[in-house]
């Protein structure tokens, strides 16, 4: 079976690496992006599985790129884990209710808990 | 023309006691305890002089404070206003003086005014109250009231009135500020958390026993200081106004024993027993998150202040409109002098414990700020050795 793709969106360099040290380990796909116009332009060349999308990012947010991209209608099959440190309750209803799988609060994520949330979104 | 007087032996007497009566007013002037002379003329009767002299370097003092200053009745009516009072009320002095301080307060904030002018019966009474002037500016002040001593049967009480502007931009500033250097250290903190967790997790191969004991206390560690990271923040998103509670109707019985479930591991750690004593069917107006760790919050301060083997007691019950959570402990207690500053920001008390126990000194800031936001209030029965009683009063439903 092919590996699952999974893009890592997120402008710190030392978590991105972090996250894509982790999850090609647990036999993932892995590509990266620094923010969200990089990885418009990553999804054009090839669809991943699953985002994990940060949200505070320079350039392009990730709530430009979910507007942007329209990737939650137009690649419904592409599961979304949201993760960031926002603790806006409200916002993160709003990410919900739009169709994104999930939202974790970085700081408190644990890299192979990182893996089991991919793994689990994946397998819905 | 009168005859030139004989300087008779009684003459010189009378004219030296004349003499002396005179250096003793001039005494009594310079101390400054006499407020006016009455002067008895055979020609012009009698005439009163005001001493302007004698309070002049007060009056120049209290005009060129940068607070406001009034005196005001006992029914609230304004006697003196320097300049100060008159630029923050935006009104000239002669239409300040004689009017009742009411008028310059906004209606929302009259009680306060009317909670000030009532405690007149104490001795002195010492007051900081904060409460908005009518006007343009709409200016925030901070009323100091301190009641003056009873002469001929007027009380009167002097205001010093603070203009709270500039401090509330400090203020803001110096929460944005916190704000922002959470969010900076929050990266760093989420980097080592993310290493360190892939070295103990086996990432980069099996540790020996040893470094997985320091990998292990490097991430506790870390664990601490992003959890006051992430307090500070809490507390700043408070302090800013821009939370938003989502309250409904709630089970108090349910909601404690759910987040009661979560200390279970740490109180049988510390051989502490847990007893409850709950009302059924105690409802309240809350948002359950903020609620459950705010009585989190209170059992967790509850346990570490206690001895190992310490009893924690919960209590629920409804009184009237109100539903009353109590969280006690037969722990080290607070000392009488400490019960006010215990609810203030990064204050951390010092008793037996404190050294040993750890703590952001932010956790009962919030907690009583999120009960203050919940239309709550909460309240701190403590005596030193004895132990602790937090109770918490909730809008029933």
């Amino acid at each position: 079976m092919l590996a699952k793709k999974v893009l890592i969106v997120e402008d710190e360099t030392i978590l991105r690496d972090a996250y894509a040290i982790v999850l090609t380990r647990h036999g993932y796909n892995v590509s990266t992006a620094a923010n969200g116009l990089i990885a418009m332009d990553q999804i054009e060349r090839e669809l991943p599985d699953i985002i994990l999308l940060d949200m505070l990012m320079p350039v392009m947010s990730g709530e430009q790129f979910l507007d942007e991209s329209d990737i939650l209608k137009k690649h419904k099959s592409v599961k979304i884990i949201v993760y960031s440190n926002i603790s806006d309750r409200e916002k993160v209803e709003k990410l919900l209710s739009r169709g994104v799988h999930e939202h974790v609060v970085k700081s408190s994520m644990a890299p192979n808990q990182l893996a089991e949330y991919v793994k689990n979104a994946l397998h819905k | 023309m009168s005859e030139p007087k004989q300087y008779t032996a009684e003459y010189i007497i009378e004219l030296e006691n004349r003499l002396l009566e005179a250096e003793d007013t001039l005494e009594a002037i310079r101390k400054g305890s006499i407020d006016a002379l009455v002067v008895k003329d055979q020609t012009a009767g009698q005439q009163i002089y005001t001493l302007k002299s004698a309070d002049y370097t007060y009056r120049v003092l209290i005009e060129s404070m940068s607070q406001g200053a009034l005196t005001i009745s006992e029914e609230g009516i304004i006697l003196y206003s320097n300049n100060q009072f008159s630029m923050m009320a935006e009104e000239s002095l002669e239409r300040i003086i004689g009017r009742k301080v009411n008028a310059f307060v906004y209606d929302e904030d009259l009680p306060i005014v009317v909670e000030i002018l009532k405690q007149r019966s104490a001795n002195i009474y010492n007051s900081e109250r904060t409460v908005r002037l009518k006007g343009k500016s709409n200016k925030e002040v901070m009323l100091s009231a301190r009641k003056l001593p009873v002469s001929n049967d007027n009380a009167y009480m002097c205001l010093v009135v603070t203009d709270m502007t500039e401090r509330r931009r400090v203020e803001n500033a110096k929460d944005e500020f916190i704000s922002l250097a959470s969010h900076q250290l929050r990266t760093p903190a989420t980097g080592v958390k993310q290493y360190v967790g892939m070295l103990l997790e086996g990432y980069a191969g099996e540790l020996t026993a040893d470094q997985k004991t320091f990998a292990q206390t490097a991430f506790d560690s870390n664990e601490r200081q992003l959890a006051i990271i992430n307090s500070i923040l809490k507390t700043a998103q408070i302090d800013f106004g821009a939370y938003q509670l989502k309250i409904s109707e709630q089970d108090m019985k349910q909601l404690i024993e759910e987040t009661l479930i979560a200390f279970r591991p740490m109180l049988m750690m510390r051989r502490q027993t847990i007893s409850c004593e709950f009302e059924e069917e105690v409802c309240a107006m809350v948002e359950p998150i903020e609620i459950s760790l705010v009585v989190s919050n209170l059992i967790e301060n509850a346990s570490k202040y206690s001895p190992e083997g310490g009893q924690i007691t919960i209590k629920l019950k409804r009184e009237k409109k109100f539903a009353i959570v109590s969280i006690s402990d037969d722990g080290v207690g607070i000392k009488d002098e400490d019960h006010a500053k215990i609810f203030e920001k990064f204050t951390r008390i010092d008793n037996v414990l404190s050294d040993t126990v750890s703590g952001s000194g932010l956790g009962l800031y919030w907690v009583k700020k999120i009960v203050e936001l919940h239309g709550g209030e909460i309240n701190l029965s403590s005596m030193l050795n004895v132990g602790s009683t937090f109770t918490i009063r909730l809008r029933a439903c």
